[in-house]
C-alpha cells in the first residue's frame, strides 16, 4: 500500500464512530465514498498553510477551499475529486515548522468542531492525524 | 436446509472459534429478540434494486413499525417519505434460517471435532436455554446479589465486579443489552453513592426502565448536579472506551480476541446510548462529549461485526475470499473491500486476517500473481505471533492452494501432510476418528 493509501486508512481509523459527529437523527450507514472524501479533506485542512497553492497549479486553491465547504455543508454536494491535489501537496510540501504546525493544527480542531465533534474529541483526534500526517510527510519527501 | 460449520469442512482450531463467536452473536440479545432480529436481516437482505427509488423494508420489530434500506444502509422507525420513496412489506422468511438451527450445528460440530469436553457442555446447556427461551442465568438475581455486596461493602468488590465481567461479557451467561443496562444502573448508583433499596432483584428485571426512574428520582433531589456530573462521567467514559475496544480489536492478534473487544465494545457503547437517551428524554443537560446517534451507530457496528461470523460460519471456506475477488474484478478498490470488512464501521476481521483473505482472493480467484500471493501470505504467517489455531490453519489452506496453482509439488505434499496431521491429531483427540466414515 502506497503512503498516502496508509494515511487515509489511518485516518479512517482514527476517527472511526465519530465520523457520525454530523448526522443527528436517524442511524445512517456512511459510505465508503463519504469516508474518503472526509479524509481527505482532513488532510488538506491541515497542511494548506504549508505551501503555495500556485505551485501546485491554476485554480487549485480554489478548488480546495470549494471542495471543503461544501463537504461541511453536505457530502452529497461534492462534485470535485481533489485526490489528486492532496496527494501531489503531501509529496511537495515542505516539512512545516512549529508554528506551521501549530496553525494546521489549529484548522484541523476547527475543521472536526464545524463537523459536529465535541472540542475534547477533536483535539484527540486532531493530535493523532497530525503525527500521522506528518510522518507520511517525512516518508514521502 | 441443514446448516454446518463450514460445510463440514474440518479446519483446526475451527471449533474454538465456532463456539466463541457463535455464543457472542447468539448472547447479545434475549432468544427471542435474537430470532426476530435474524428474521429482519433475512427479511431485507433480498431488497430489490429498482432505478430511480429508495427502496425501504417494513418490518415490525418488538412490536415497533420500522423501516430499512440497503442501498444505502438506514435505518428508521419513521416512514420514510418523498416521491423517490418506494415501501414493501417484508417477505415471508425461510422457517428453518434460524438461530437456533445454527446453534444446534455447532452443537453438533463440538461434539464431533471439539478436544474439550468441557467446551461441549457450555454449548448444550446455552442451546438448551436458548431453544427454551432463556438465559443461560437470570441477570436479574446476579444483579441483586452483586448489588446487596456492592452497597454493603462486604468482599472483595474489584474481584466481584471482575467476576460479573466475565459471566456477562465472555462466558455469555446473560444478553449483553440486559447485562449493560443492569451494569450501568449498578454502577450509577455506586458512583453517587445514592441506592435503590425495595424490590432489587425486580428492579433489574427491567435496567433500561429502572435506570431511567433512577436518574429521574436523583434529579429531583438535592444531589442533582452531583447526579449530573456522574452521568456525565460514566456516559463519555463509556463512549470513549468503546471506540478504543473496537480499535484494539482491529489490531488484535487473532479473530478470538476480536470477539472479546467486540462484546466488550458493544456493551460500553449500549451504556453511553442509554445515557445519552436518557440525558434527552430527561432533558438532564448533562455534558456529553458524543451525540445519542454516535453511540447508537457504535453499537450498530460493533453488533455487525459480532454478527458477521454467523454468516462466514455456515459458509464454505472459500466464499468470502471469492466474494472479495469478485467485488474487485467489478472494480472496487482494496480500500473498499477493506472498509467492509476491517474498520471501525465494520468490524467484522481482524486486519491480519482481512489481509490473508484479501491475498487468498487476489491469489487464487482474481488475476494477481501466484508467486507475490505466496510471498505475501509466507510474510503474513511469519508475523502471525498469537494468532489462533484456526487462523494458522486458514493460512495452511491458503498457502496449500496457492502452491496447487503454481504446480509446486513438493511445497503442495509438504502443506497437505501437515493439515491432515492436525486433523488427525483433533480428530483421534476428539474421540471421533471413524465414528461418521
Amino acid at each position: 500500500m502506497d503512503e498516502f493509501r496508509q494515511l487515509r486508512a489511518d485516518i479512517r481509523e482514527e476517527i472511526g464512530m465519530d465520523a457520525y459527529s454530523r448526522y443527528t437523527h436517524e442511524r445512517y450507514a456512511i459510505t465508503e465514498l463519504v469516508l474518503r472524501l472526509l479524509e481527505e479533506v482532513v488532510i488538506m485542512e491541515f497542511i494548506r498553510g504549508f505551501f503555495d497553492f500556485e505551485t501546485l497549479g491554476r485554480n487549485v486553491r480554489e478548488r480546495v477551499q470549494s471542495f471543503s465547504s461544501d463537504f461541511l455543508r453536505d457530502p452529497k454536494l461534492v462534485s470535485l475529486d481533489i485526490s489528486k491535489d492532496v496527494n501531489v501537496a503531501l509529496r511537495t510540501a515542505p516539512y512545516p515548522d512549529a508554528a506551521k504546525v501549530d496553525a494546521g493544527h489549529k484548522r484541523l480542531v476547527s475543521f472536526l468542531v464545524g463537523y459536529g465533534m465535541h472540542e475534547e474529541i477533536a483535539e484527540a483526534h486532531a493530535t493523532i492525524i497530525e503525527s500521522s500526517i506528518l510522518s507520511s510527510m517525512r516518508k514521502s519527501q | 436446509m441443514r446448516y454446518e460449520v463450514f460445510q463440514d469442512k474440518l479446519i483446526p482450531g475451527s471449533a474454538e472459534y465456532a463456539m466463541k463467536v457463535m455464543l457472542a452473536a447468539c448472547s447479545l440479545l434475549t432468544p427471542a429478540l435474537a430470532e426476530e432480529s435474524w428474521r429482519m436481516v433475512s427479511a431485507v437482505k433480498h431488497q430489490p434494486f429498482v432505478a430511480g427509488k429508495r427502496v425501504w423494508t417494513r418490518l415490525m420489530l418488538g412490536g415497533q413499525e420500522c423501516f430499512i434500506s440497503i442501498r444505502p444502509g438506514e435505518f428508521r422507525k419513521s416512514r420514510p417519505q418523498g416521491q423517490e420513496t418506494l415501501i414493501l412489506e417484508a417477505q415471508e422468511t425461510d422457517a428453518e434460517d434460524t438461530v437456533a438451527n445454527r446453534l444446534e450445528a455447532l452443537l453438533r460440530f463440538l461434539r464431533r471435532y471439539s478436544i474439550d469436553r468441557e467446551e461441549v457442555r457450555q454449548v448444550e446447556i446455552f442451546y438448551s436455554a436458548f431453544v427454551n427461551g432463556r438465559t443461560v442465568e437470570g441477570w436479574a438475581l446476579m444483579f441483586a446479589r452483586m448489588h446487596v455486596q456492592v452497597q454493603s461493602g462486604n468482599g472483595d468488590i474489584t474481584k466481584l465486579i471482575q467476576e460479573l465481567s466475565v459471566a456477562g461479557l465472555y462466558e455469555h451467561r446473560v444478553p449483553l443489552t440486559e447485562f449493560s443496562d443492569a451494569w450501568a444502573l449498578l454502577n450509577l448508583q455506586y458512583m453517587t453513592g445514592m441506592w435503590m433499596e425495595n424490590e432489587i432483584e425486580a428492579m433489574y428485571e427491567e435496567p433500561m426502565q429502572s435506570f431511567q426512574n433512577f436518574v429521574y428520582s436523583a434529579a429531583h433531589t438535592d444531589d442533582r448536579e452531583m447526579l449530573i456530573s456522574k452521568l456525565a462521567e460514566l456516559g463519555n467514559r463509556n463512549y470513549l472506551d468503546g471506540i478504543t475496544s473496537v480499535k484494539e480489536g482491529l489490531a488484535a492478534a487473532s479473530l478470538l480476541q476480536l470477539a472479546d473487544a467486540l462484546s466488550r465494545g458493544a456493551s460500553q457503547f449500549l451504556i453511553a446510548r442509554l445515557v445519552a437517551h436518557v440525558n434527552d428524554n430527561l432533558e438532564l443537560k448533562v455534558l456529553l462529549k458524543y451525540k445519542a446517534v454516535q453511540a447508537e451507530e457504535g453499537y450498530a457496528c460493533t453488533q455487525t461485526g459480532i454478527m458477521a461470523p454467523v454468516r462466514f460460519l455456515f459458509e464454505d471456506m472459500e466464499e468470502e475470499s471469492k466474494d472479495i475477488a469478485a467485488e474487485l474484478m467489478e472494480g472496487s478498490s482494496e480500500e473498499e473491500v477493506r472498509f467492509k470488512r476491517c474498520s471501525p464501521l465494520w468490524p467484522c476481521f481482524t486486519r491480519r486476517f482481512t489481509s490473508v483473505l484479501i491475498t487468498s482472493a487476489k491469489t487464487l480467484y482474481g488475476n494477481g500473481s501466484v508467486e507475490e500471493g505466496i510471498a505475501e501470505l509466507l510474510t503474513l504467517v511469519e508475523g502471525s505471533e498469537g494468532a489462533s489455531m484456526f487462523e494458522r490453519a486458514w493460512m495452511d489452506f491458503a498457502l496449500l492452494k496457492a502452491y496447487k496453482k503454481q504446480g509446486h509439488e513438493e511445497q503442495v505434499e509438504r502443506y497437505a501432510t501437515r493439515i491432515a496431521g492436525q486433523v488427525v491429531v483433533m480428530r483421534v483427540l476428539a474421540g471421533s476418528l471413524g465414528k461418521d466414515e
